[in-house]
């Protein structure tokens, strides 16, 4: 329990979203785990990510704002939902198991489509 | 203003700000200071580097100990980021590395790569829990009550407490001359400890006070038994071995995880990433589906310590079909017929003593065309492998390549296969590919192979794959490394010995881990008394300490007690398996240790029993020269230098020297001593309170004409006193510039001195010769280990076996671990690439990336315990010690095994208030897998260990998983 306590404490600490003492953050990630949960936006976890987005240069708009509106099914008129987030937010980071890249990393395949030269995207890859 | 470490410091001059926190701060830890150096504003985090108020300093990181390059962004003496240096080989490849000869000016905003864990090192500086001054243990042992006293009280103090057994004349035991003198009673064991530091130390413990216990360093549980089965298959010449993976075409990966561990992790990394995109294979066998596992065309996931089985069920199936390389294994010795290195394959061996047969003159002899040759002469330089027993001088003979082959033979690749818990399809399959792409294929063993306690047999099989395919000393093969300038002198002309003291003293006698030493021969009346079993291991091929044994054997007074231990940056007990619980008892007691003193940047699980704790700067405010890993081909010595802080200068033995002062602190120790007055306060370098601690002792190597600089190059204004530790490393730095050709400026202005000094780094002549490496090996690599057959382990009082073996688990005594029902799991453990040894739980950016480590277990072993994800479990080893803590359920983990990543769970280090002040719960958070290793079932107080080698076992021990 004291163990616990101190996850509690350290995730509330460090990410700033509340975890409850028998919750962990991969666990809340991992399909498989009981303790998942799929719905990222309105469980008090990211629902204020949009808002809260800041781009290290100010100038230039943070990257989920920049690229929300090419996901595949977004409809503005109805606004993000946890599929949107999934659309390219894949894979728990399985192998490190790290909370801080665990449905952080998106997989450069999934920008290849667009930004291959071929799409409409500029051409980042090659 | 050239050619000193002190006068290019002027950039520190902001630096005063910190200090006046210092002042403010009464307590025993810096947070009130560390909160000052916060509230100064510094404008922009992240400041370009071509911004004049801003100073890049070069230095070299030890968040790991890679030893990359770094440097550091300081404003107002503040350093507020670590970047790479894009001098330094671990930092960038060849063709994107900043030539030498590039100004430091035009390398400004050109800032080399450096790894997440170096990206956190400035937190190392400012943690909050930092020890400040000086501590006097007035509760019992390990009870928290301290005393903060002076600088000049601690040191009056312990050199009064020390100066009875500074004393090379006395034996300890006149019955037991083997023994040494009483100094070996003073026992100085780091940690961790660097290049420059360590020669420094051994000037004081061993050339100083004449202790043979005078560096007791970590490597034991590290990768010991690697080095020490280089040093056997090699006579003792080299140890180490990393695959050139730049032109590599096929490499196996046994236990380790270079893309997330090892050193250097970010060049073994990014060099790998390479030779993957050119169509490199690679295999990884790991019984955990590591990083390097998930980008390797073949996991294989072998049963803990199984390696040698695999190894040898390959070399099975290529002596089988004839698929190693012939004209490597039947050279008889360098440099002949197109190879630069050779093997022992065609060397006679006596049948009857098992020992080489050798000419009059003492040459291993060969079997040529129906007669026998000493190596070196016979025609061809070509042995035959295997001319069936002959007779030479009427003995008979075989070859080692029949021995060896016999050996091999022992299994089928089904058996083999059968103890590894896999398909023999691994084997072949591997086996096939390995071979196939010849010398460009490289088998790189290192901790998970080694940490067994049959890990040096694991490597002899693992390097018997390298000598097959011959390729030692090859463009993609088997590597030695570039090596390093060198920092102690005596190699060219012009340089200063710093290895030599005048008036110094060389100790005698066993140290008390007994590594290096021969029971029957190096303590014969020992061994008279006692004879077989000894009482505990000996180990006579292991050249470097032995770490796990250092409390133990104190506890048991063998081979003598003694009488002070001296720790520096030394956390035993939660990095040694088993040592929480028994090495905290021998702590604890103060007639085993009547003397215990620690240096520590922070209240560490083993310095909190300290008798002194004094406290040292942190890694950011040091000096030292680490050198780097075989993987980087060619020459590199970095130099690190403190990032922040001040020198003061004083006139000292007759010449103004400077003096370092970290910004936590005031005054110099050193200085206080030779100036008699007392002004230090706050963490101080380690060769400052040493000179300070020597100074009071009268030892030989401190003060005065402590160099001899007789045939020093002159104009170079060296140091023939030992004043201050910037008197150390200012010949340190003239050393590297005879040696290395350039400047000692070139040095501080470009963290260390690396290969090519001019010329391009991407000009491949200078790391290969055509298609060998030029910075090569050209020596033997034996598969027979003529010395094992000759040497009786200290224990079994039988001789050790001299050929590549797999060795079941086994206690002390030689006796195969039980695996009963009821402990089904076998625990290992990992690192994981945002965490390195112990320390890094410090850091705050680290901690949150993964704030809480796990119990891995497989999907099956779950299910069957009806545990998922995030579940609670208790973990019970045979002699029940336990843990509790989280699971989680991977298809990554082979079935039956359970793993635990290192650097979590700590219980001091900040984790709790020691007096009653802030700490830092989340050092505290997870599991701690070095507590869950059982004791050796013989000696019981120590963990199981490679008795030959000398590595401690982390991946031995059987454990029950409980749900709760």
């Amino acid at each position: 329990m004291k163990g616990l306590i101190f996850v509690f404490l350290v995730c509330f600490c460090v990410t700033g979203i509340l975890v409850t003492a028998d919750e962990n953050l991969v666990a809340l990630h991992k399909s498989n785990s009981r303790q998942y949960n799929p719905d990222c936006l309105t469980s008090g976890c990211h629902d204020t990510l949009l808002e809260d987005e800041n781009s290290l240069d100010p100038s230039v708009p943070g990257i989920h704002h920049r690229m929300i509106v090419y996901v595949p099914g977004y409809n503005p008129r109805k606004g993000v939902s946890s599929a949107t987030c999934r659309q390219c937010h894949r894979s728990v980071d399985l192998i490190n198991k790290s909370a801080a890249a665990l449905l952080k990393n998106v997989s450069p395949q999934n920008c290849v489509v667009c930004h291959s030269g071929a799409g409409p995207g500029k051409k980042l890859f090659r | 203003m050239k050619d000193e470490i002190c006068t290019r410091r002027d950039f520190i001059k902001g630096s005063t700000v910190a200090v006046a926190g210092l002042a403010l701060a009464p307590k025993f830890f810096s947070k009130v200071q560390a909160a000052s150096i916060r509230s100064v504003n510094t404008g922009d985090p992240d400041p370009v580097e071509t911004n004049p108020s801003v100073d890049v300093i070069y230095s070299v990181c030890l968040m790991c100990h890679s030893g990359c390059g770094i440097r550091g962004k300081v404003k107002d003496g503040i350093l507020l980021k670590v970047d790479g240096n894009p001098y330094h080989p671990n930092c960038m490849e060849p063709n994107e590395r900043l030539p030498y000869y590039t100004s430091p000016k035009a390398a400004k905003l050109i800032p080399g790569r450096n790894c997440v864990k170096s990206q956190a090192a400035p937190q190392t500086l400012y943690d909050p829990y930092l020890l400040l001054n000086p501590l006097k243990r007035v509760g019992l042992r390990g009870s928290g009550q301290w005393e903060e006293i002076s600088w000049r009280q601690a040191l009056d103090e312990i050199a009064a407490k020390l100066a009875p057994y500074y004393n090379t004349q006395t034996n300890i035991n006149s019955a037991f001359p083997e023994f040494g003198k009483v100094s070996n009673q003073i026992v100085f064991s780091a940690g961790r400890i660097e290049h420059g530091q360590k020669e420094f130390t051994d000037r004081i413990f061993k050339n100083g006070i004449g202790t043979a216990n005078y560096r007791h360093d970590h490597t034991s549980i590290c990768e010991l038994s690697h080095h020490t089965g280089g040093d056997l298959i090699s006579d003792f010449k080299k140890n180490h071995w990393k695959p050139d993976i730049l032109n590599s075409k096929y490499l196996i990966w046994f236990g380790t995880s270079p893309l997330e561990a090892g050193f250097p992790m970010q060049a073994l990394a990014r060099k790998i990433s390479t030779f993957l995109k050119r169509g490199g294979m690679m295999v990884t066998v790991d019984p955990r589906f590591s990083n390097t596992a998930a980008k390797s065309h073949r996991w294989v996931p072998v049963k803990p310590g199984t390696d040698a089985a695999f190894a040898l069920g390959m070399q099975r199936y290529i002596i089988a079909n004839k698929l190693y390389d012939k004209n490597f294994l039947t050279n008889t010795r360098s440099q002949v017929n197109g190879e630069l290195s050779y093997s022992d394959a065609t060397f006679l061996v006596r049948e009857n003593k098992g020992t080489f047969m050798r000419d009059e003159a003492g040459k291993n002899m060969v079997w040529n065309s129906g007669q026998a040759f000493a190596a070196d002469v016979v025609p061809g330089n070509k042995g035959e492998l295997d001319p069936g027993i002959v007779s030479v001088g009427g003995i008979p003979c075989r070859t080692v390549w029949a021995l060896y082959k016999d050996r091999v033979f022992e299994r089928t690749v089904g058996e083999y296969a059968s103890i590894c818990g896999i398909s023999a399809s691994y084997i072949i399959d591997t086996a096939i590919e390995f071979a196939n792409s010849g010398k460009r294929a490289v088998a790189n063993p290192y901790r998970g192979t080694v940490q067994h306690t049959n890990g040096t047999h694991a490597f002899m099989a693992v390097a018997a794959l390298n000598a097959l395919v011959g390729n030692y000393d090859w463009k993609g093969g088997n590597s030695v490394g570039g090596g390093h300038w060198h920092e102690e002198g005596g190699k060219v002309a012009g340089q200063v010995s710093l290895k030599t003291v005048p008036g110094g003293v060389s100790p005698s006698g066993v140290p008390i881990g007994r590594h290096g030493k021969n029971y029957e021969k190096d303590a014969p009346n020992l061994f008279a008394r006692d004879g077989y079993p000894a009482k505990r291991p000996w180990t006579p091929m292991n050249t470097r300490w032995n770490y796990q044994e250092i409390l133990p054997s104190i506890a048991d007074g063998y081979p003598y007690p003694i009488k002070a231990l001296i720790l520096y940056w030394n956390n035993i007990l939660y990095s040694t398996p088993a040592a929480k619980e028994v090495g905290a008892q021998i702590l604890k007691n103060t007639n085993k240790i009547p003397i215990l003193i620690a240096f520590d940047i922070i209240m560490g699980e083993t310095s909190i029993y300290a008798d002194y704790l004094l406290p040292d700067t942190t890694w950011l405010e040091r000096f030292s020269t680490p050198h780097v890993a075989p993987a980087i081909v060619t020459t590199t010595s970095g130099f690190r230098q403190p990032l922040v802080g001040t020198f003061e200068t004083a006139t000292v033995g007759g010449k103004n020297r400077s003096f370092y002062v970290s910004p936590r602190a005031t005054g110099n120790v050193a200085r206080d001593f030779w100036q008699g007055t007392n002004t230090a306060s706050g963490p101080q370098l380690l060769e400052d309170i040493m000179i300070a601690l020597g100074g009071r002792l009268g030892i030989p190597g401190v003060g005065a004409n402590a160099f001899d600089t007789s045939g020093a190059a002159a104009g170079r204004n060296w140091s023939s006193g030992l004043y201050s530790a910037t008197d150390w490393y200012q010949n340190i730095l003239k050393n590297f510039a005879i040696e290395a050709g350039v400047t000692v400026d070139d040095i501080l202005n470009k963290g260390g001195v690396f290969a090519p000094v001019s010329g391009e780094p991407a000009n491949s002549s200078e790391s290969y010769s055509g298609n060998t490496i030029k910075k090569s090996y050209k020596g033997i690599l034996h598969f027979y280990v003529e010395m094992l057959k000759t040497t009786k382990d200290s224990m079994t009082g039988k001789t050790y076996d001299p050929l590549p073996a797999y060795i079941p688990i086994q206690d002390a005594m030689g006796k195969d671990l039980k695996k009963g029902a009821s402990f089904p799991f076998e625990i290992i453990t990992y690192k994981n690439v945002y965490h390195a040894q112990a320390r890094t739980i410090c850091n705050p950016w680290l901690q949150l990336i993964k704030p809480v480590n796990f119990l891995d277990m497989n999907r099956g072993n779950a299910s069957a315990l009806g545990v998922e994800t995030g579940d609670m479990v208790r973990i019970i080893n045979p002699d029940g010690a336990i843990a509790e803590g989280m699971v989680f359920v991977t298809e990554g983990i082979r079935p039956g095994v359970v793993a635990i990543s290192h650097s979590y769970g700590h219980w001091e280090m900040g984790s709790k208030p020691v007096y009653g002040g802030d700490f830092d719960p989340a050092r505290g958070l997870g599991l701690a897998q070095s507590p869950l290793n059982m004791l050796d079932p013989k000696l019981k107080n120590v963990s199981l260990q490679d008795t030959l080698g000398g590595s401690v076992s982390y991946s031995d021990t059987r454990v029950r998983v409980i749900k709760l």
